[in-house]
C-alpha cells in the first residue's frame, strides 16, 4: 500500500506547499483507505487511477487561484466562457443522439488520423535514435546502373575516408555467420551480423550498455553483441565481456574466435538492416589495401563535421575524386544523402500518401460534424435569436458554438485515440515487412498531442463554419419560426457541406480504384513463366566445397538434384536463379567487326531442365543437355531483348559473345528464349543470358527449383528430409513457392490497395450518411411546400423525383469537382500505378457508378417519405 | 497486446470518465459537504463517507476534490478548522477536523430554500402538463 501511494505523494508536489503541508497527510490517508475499501484488484486499479487523475486535475486550480478570492467567482471573460461551456455541456446531454453521433464521427476520423500519424512519425519523421542524428549521412557513388550505388573500395579509401568535411566515416556490410555453440555444426544457428570498420560505433555515438567500443588494431579478434543476442544466448549475464565466441563464415568455411568487448543497448542499429529485427552481432573488420582487380562496393556512412553543409561535403568529395588517378569503373561522382532519408528511402512516400488519404477522411469527418452541429443549432434557433436580441455579439455567439463543438470533438478525440489502440496494431500487422523502423511506431505522446490538436482544430473549424449559417439571427424570424425565411440559408450550407464530403470521397475513391486496377493488372499479367506448383530453396548451411574444387561442387549439386527427383510427387528439379529473388549481372560484348557498347545482362546459371521447368518458351535452337559440361565448348541461350540489342534484325543462333573482352572465351549462342519478367512483375523484360551451370565455374548459384504436382506441403516436408538424409550437415532454411514470393513482392501494393479502399469505403459511408441527414432535414423543412405542391396537383412521383434530383445534383457537382482534383493528385500514387493511366475509362466509370449509387441509396428513403406525405397534414405542419 | 498498452488503454477509458465528470456533470460538491458537516465536526475521511451515504453512493469525493473544496470553503468562511485542543476526545490528534460556521449554515439554508423552490415549481409544472400522446 505504501508503494501504491508513492505516486500520490509525488504528485502532491503539484500543489502549493502550504496546502500540501496542511492537508497532504490526510489526503494520502484517504487515498489509501479508498484503495483498501475495494475488494478486487481491478476495482482497486480503477480507484487508484481515479484518485490520481483527480489529484492531477485539481492541481492547477489550487495552484493558480489567488488566495482569498472565491473559486469560481471571477466575473471576467474566463468565467463567462466557463459558464458557456457548462451550458453547452448541459445542452449536449439533452441532445443525446446527435451528440453521440457527432462523437462517433469525430472518433472514426481521429482514430484513422492517429494511426496514420503514428506510422508517419515512427517511420519517416522521428529522428534516428543517435546523438546529433541530423549530421549522419550515407554516401553514394554514381555507377553504371540507373541508381547511384555504394562507393567503391578505392574511392572510399582514397577519397572519402580522409575528407576534411567528414568528422568520421565507417563501412558497414550485412552478412550472416553461423554461431557455433559448442563444437558441432549440426543444428547450429545462423545469425544476421554486420561487418563494420571500428569507427562505426563512435560515429553513431551510442555508448555501449556493457564494456567499451572496440578500438583500432583489435579488429578481427573482437565482437560486439546486440542486446537481444546477449539476452537470448547469455541470459543477460554481465560477465560476458571477455568471453570468446566461435563464428563460422559460410562461404569460406572459415571458423573465427572472437572476444566479446561490448554489449549494445536494446534497439541499437535495428533500422540499418530493414526486413529483419536488426543485426545480432557486429564484427569489426579491417579493410584490405586496394588492389586493382577488386571491385567491391559497400555501404558507407559518415558524420558530417560541425558547421558544414552537405553541399560543402559533396563539393569536397568530388574535387578530391577528380584529383585521383582515374579508373573508368570507379570514377562516378559522389553524392551525400542524410542517413534518415537513406534509411526510410522510397517508403517515405507510402506514409505521406497514407497520411494525405487520412487527411481527406478527417476533412470528411469534419464536414459531417459541422452538419450535425448545425442540425443541433436549428433546433434552438429561437434561443439564439433571443440571445442576439439581448445584445450578444459575434464573439459571444462564437463562444456558444465553441462550447458545443469543442467538448464533442474532444470526446471524439478521446474515443478515437482509444480506438487507435486497436487500429494501429491492425495496420501494423498488414504493413509489409520491408518497411524500415516499424518497431519505433507507437502511440507516443507527440502522436496523442497531434490527435488532440487535430480534434481541437476540428471543433474550431466546425464552429467557424457553422457561424455564418447558424440559424437566422434575426429576432423576428427566429421567434416566429417562419420556415421560409431560413430555407435558403440552410440548404445552401447543406449543399456546401455535402458537396465537400462528396468531393473528398470521390478523391479517395478514385485513388483506390487506380491502385486496385494496377494490382489486378499485375495479378493477371503473364510473367512469361509458370508460377504455380513451383518450390524454391537455397542451401545456405556450411558448404564444405573447399576440398574438391569446382568439379566436386558441381557433382554435389547433381547429387542433390538426383535426390530431389526421387521424391514422390516431384516432376522436375533444376539448379537456377529464383525469379523475384537475387540476380547476378554482367556486361557482354558481341563478336564482330565493329565493337558496340557492352550490354548489361542478367546472368542465369541453370541446369538443363530449368527452362522446361518454368515453362519458358524456347523460340529457336536447342535446350541445354547433359553434354554441355565444363570441358565442352561454352554455349548460351539468350532472350529476345538481348538478341535485339546485340544483333538487331539478325538470327542470333551460332553468333558468339563474351563477358570478358580482354580474354575472350567466346560463348556460342545455341538458343533464343522468350522474354520474361524476371526481377519483378513491374519491370519490363531485360536482356538476359542463360548459361549451363557446369560452365560457370565457382560463382554458380546454390538455389534449386522444384516443380511438383499435388500437395506442395507434403513435398516440402519430403524435401527437407531428403536433404538432411543426404547430408546431415545441411538443412534448408526456407522453402518458398513461387506464388509466395510473388505475394511478398506485391505486399506493399496490397497494403496500399487495402488501406485506400477501406478509407474510401469509410468516407463513402460518411458522405452517404451526410447526404441522408441533409436530405431528411430538407424534406422536413419543406413539408409545407410539399403539401402546397401536392394540393396544386403534383403527384407522388414528382415529389419523389424532386428530392432525388436534389441529391443527384450534389453528387454530380461532387464528381465534377472531385475528379479533376483526383486526377491532379494521383501523382502521389505514381509508385503504385502499373499501366493504369490516370484517365483510365474503367476506373472512371467505376467511381461514377459507385458515387451515384451511394447517393441514390442515401436519398431514396427521405424522398420516398416526402412522396408519401398527406397534403392536408403537410400544409398544417407548424 | 502487451501489458503496457493494456494499462494505457485502461487509463484512457478512465480519463474519459473523469473528463465527463468534470465538464458535463460538473456540479459542485459544496452543498453535500456542508450538509455532511451539519450535525457535528468531521475529518475528511468521515466527510467522504457521509457524502457517499447522503447521495446513496452516487458521489464519491476523491481526495483532491474533497480537500480543494474544503480549503476553498474554509477560505470563504463557510467552514472552520478545529484547533487540536477542540478535537473530539479519543480521536486522532493528527487529522484535520472541520465544522460548519454560522455563515456556512446560512449558505446551506439559502441553497435548500432555492432548491425547494425549484422542486415546487417542477412538481406543479409536471402536474399542469400531463403526459401527451405522440
Amino acid at each position: 500500500m505504501r508503494k501504491k501511494s508513492q505516486v500520490f505523494r509525488l504528485l502532491l508536489k503539484l500543489y502549493p506547499a502550504d496546502f500540501r503541508k496542511h492537508y497532504g497527510e490526510d489526503m494520502e490517508e484517504m487515498f489509501c483507505s479508498d484503495l483498501q475499501a475495494c475488494p478486487g484488484l481491478f476495482s482497486r486499479g480503477v480507484n487508484w487511477c481515479r484518485g490520481i487523475l483527480d489529484l492531477i486535475w485539481r492541481a492547477p486550480r489550487q495552484r493558480f487561484s489567488r488566495p482569498g478570492s472565491p473559486h469560481w467567482a471571477g466575473s471576467g471573460g474566463m468565467a463567462s466562457l466557463i459558464a458557456e461551456f457548462r451550458q453547452g455541456g448541459r445542452r449536449l446531454t439533452r441532445q443525446k443522439w446527435t451528440s453521440l453521433l457527432s462523437i462517433l464521427v469525430v472518433a472514426s476520423g481521429i482514430a484513422a488520423a492517429t494511426s496514420a500519424f503514428a506510422l508517419l512519425r515512427g517511420v519517416v519523421l522521428a529522428p534516428l535514435p543517435y546523438p546529433d542524428a541530423q549530421r549522419l549521412v550515407r554516401i553514394f557513388q554514381a555507377g553504371r546502373g540507373e541508381k547511384p550505388s555504394n562507393p567503391y573500395q578505392r574511392t572510399y579509401q582514397s577519397v572519402i575516408r580522409d575528407a576534411r568535411t567528414l568528422a568520421a566515416t565507417a563501412v558497414i556490410r550485412n552478412s550472416f555467420r553461423v554461431f557455433l555453440d559448442g563444437s558441432q555444426v549440426v543444428g547450429a544457428e545462423q545469425v544476421p551480423v554486420q561487418e563494420t570498420t571500428v569507427g562505426f560505433f563512435s560515429l553513431l555515438g551510442v555508448p555501449p550498455l556493457l564494456g567499451g567500443w572496440p578500438v583500432e588494431g583489435s579488429e578481427e579478434n573482437v565482437v560486439v553483441l546486440s542486446h537481444r543476442f546477449w539476452m537470448s544466448h547469455f541470459a543477460g549475464n554481465p560477465e560476458v565481456i571477455g568471453r570468446t565466441i566461435r563464428l563460422l563464415e559460410i562461404r569460406s568455411d572459415n571458423v573465427q574466435s572472437r572476444r566479446v568487448v561490448a554489449v549494445m543497448p536494446s534497439g541499437f542499429g535495428a533500422e540499418l538492416l530493414p526486413s529483419s529485427n536488426g543485426p545480432e552481432l557486429w564484427l569489426p573488420v579491417k579493410l584490405l589495401p586496394p588492389t586493382p582487380r577488386v571491385y567491391w562496393s559497400k555501404p558507407v556512412i559518415a558524420r558530417v563535421a560541425d558547421r558544414t553543409s552537405l553541399l560543402a561535403v559533396v563539393a569536397e568529395l568530388n574535387q578530391r575524386l577528380e584529383g585521383e588517378p582515374s579508373d573508368e569503373r570507379e570514377s562516378g561522382s559522389l553524392s551525400v544523402i542524410p542517413l534518415q532519408e537513406a534509411v526510410v528511402g522510397a517508403h517515405g512516400r507510402l506514409f505521406w500518401m497514407l497520411f494525405a488519404a487520412v487527411t481527406c477522411l478527417l476533412a470528411i469527418c469534419g464536414l459531417n460534424f459541422t452538419g450535425l452541429l448545425v442540425a443541433n443549432l436549428r433546433l434552438r434557433r429561437s434561443e439564439m435569436a433571443i440571445r442576439k436580441a439581448l445584445g450578444a455579439r459575434l464573439p459571444r455567439l462564437l463562444g456558444t458554438l465553441l462550447a458545443e463543438s469543442v467538448p464533442l470533438s474532444l470526446a471524439g478525440a478521446l474515443l478515437g485515440c482509444g480506438l487507435s489502440f486497436w487500429t494501429l496494431p491492425l495496420i501494423l500487422n498488414l504493413t509489409p515487412h520491408s518497411v524500415p523502423r516499424l518497431q519505433t511506431v507507437s502511440l507516443s505522446s507527440p502522436v496523442l498531442l497531434f490527435s488532440l490538436l487535430a480534434s481541437l482544430l476540428l471543433g474550431l473549424l466546425a464552429a467557424l463554419l457553422s457561424l455564418p449559417w447558424s440559424p437566422n439571427l434575426d429576432l423576428l424570424h427566429g421567434l416566429s419560426r417562419g420556415l421560409l425565411a431560413h430555407r435558403a440559408g440552410n440548404s445552401r450550407l447543406a449543399l456546401v457541406l455535402v458537396t465537400g464530403e462528396m468531393v473528398l470521397a470521390v478523391l479517395l475513391l478514385f485513388g483506390g480504384s487506380l491502385v486496385t486496377n494496377s494490382l489486378l493488372r499485375l495479378y493477371l499479367l503473364d510473367p512469361g513463366y509458370r508460377t504455380h506448383d513451383i518450390l524454391s530453396f537455397e542451401l545456405l548451411q556450411p558448404v564444405d566445397f573447399s576440398g574438391g574444387g569446382v568439379l566436386a561442387m558441381q557433382g554435389k549439386k547433381r547429387e542433390v538434384l538426383e535426390r530431389i527427383r526421387a521424391i514422390p510427387g516431384v516432376e522436375m528439379a533444376a539448379v537456377g536463379p529464383v525469379p523475384f529473388r537475387g540476380y547476378g549481372s554482367t556486361d557482354v560484348v558481341r563478336e564482330g567487326e565493329q565493337e558496340i557498347e557492352p550490354v548489361q545482362v542478367l546472368l542465369n546459371d541453370v541446369s538443363s531442365d530449368f527452362l522446361r521447368l518454368l515453362d519458358i518458351d524456347l523460340l529457336r535452337g536447342r535446350p541445354f543437355t547433359e553434354a554441355d559440361r565444363a570441358d565442352s565448348p561454352p554455349v548460351a541461350i539468350i532472350n529476345q531483348s538481348l538478341a535485339s540489342r546485340l544483333w538487331p534484325g539478325q538470327d542470333p543462333l551460332g553468333k558468339r559473345l563474351t563477358t570478358n573482352p580482354d580474354d575472350p572465351g567466346w560463348i556460342t549462342v545455341i538458343g533464343l528464349a522468350r522474354d520474361i519478367r524476371r526481377r519483378s512483375l513491374e519491370r519490363a523484360p531485360e536482356p538476359e543470358m542463360y548459361l549451363p551451370y557446369r560452365q560457370c565455374g565457382d560463382y554458380s548459384s546454390e538455389t534449386f527449383l522444384v516443380r511438383a504436382g499435388g500437395d506442395l506441403d507434403s513435398v516440402r516436408k519430403l524435401l527437407r528430409e531428403a536433404i538432411s538424409a543426404w547430408n546431415p550437415q545441411r538443412t534448408i532454411d526456407d522453402i518458398h513457392t513461387l506464388e509466395e514470393l510473388m505475394g511478398e513482392m506485391l505486399a506493399e501494393r496490397r497494403f496500399v490497395v487495402w488501406l485506400l479502399n477501406s478509407f474510401s469505403g469509410i468516407s463513402l459511408l460518411l458522405a452517404g450518411a451526410g447526404l441522408y441527414s441533409v436530405t431528411a432535414a430538407l424534406v422536413a423543412d419543406r413539408t409545407r411546400e410539399v403539401g402546397l405542391r401536392m394540393a396544386l396537383g403534383a403527384e407522388a412521383r414528382d415529389i419523389f423525383r424532386l428530392f432525388l434530383r436534389w441529391g443527384l445534383r450534389i453528387t454530380a457537382i461532387g464528381l465534377l469537382l472531385g475528379l479533376p482534383l483526383a486526377w491532379a493528385s494521383s501523382r502521389l500514387l505514381e509508385r503504385w500505378l502499373f499501366r493504369a493511366e490516370t484517365g483510365n475509362f474503367l476506373s472512371l466509370l467505376l467511381v461514377v457508378l459507385t458515387a451515384v449509387s451511394v447517393a441514390l441509396s442515401a436519398c431514396l428513403l427521405p424522398s420516398w417519405r416526402a412522396s408519401r406525405l398527406d397534403p392536408l397534414i403537410a400544409l398544417h405542419r407548424e | 497486446m502487451t501489458d503496457n498498452s493494456r494499462e494505457e488503454r485502461l487509463s484512457l477509458v478512465i480519463l474519459i470518465n473523469i473528463i465527463f465528470d468534470m465538464t458535463i456533470r460538473a456540479e459542485s460538491p459544496d452543498f453535500f459537504i456542508l450538509l455532511a458537516l451539519l450535525d457535528h465536526p468531521r475529518h475528511g475521511l468521515s466527510v467522504q463517507r457521509e457524502v457517499l451515504d447522503l447521495t446513496d453512493g452516487q458521489l464519491h469525493l476523491w481526495p483532491a476534490t474533497l480537500y480543494t473544496s474544503l480549503a476553498r470553503m474554509a477560505r470563504r468562511g463557510w467552514i472552520e478548522e478545529l484547533g487540536p485542543q477542540d478535537h473530539p476526545s479519543g480521536e486522532s490528534q493528527r487529522r484535520r477536523y472541520f465544522r460548519l460556521s454560522p455563515r456556512g449554515r446560512r449558505v446551506l439554508e439559502e441553497r435548500t430554500v432555492s432548491l425547494g423552490k425549484v422542486y415546487t415549481v417542477a412538481v406543479s409544472r409536471l402536474e399542469a402538463n400531463p403526459q401527451e400522446n405522440g
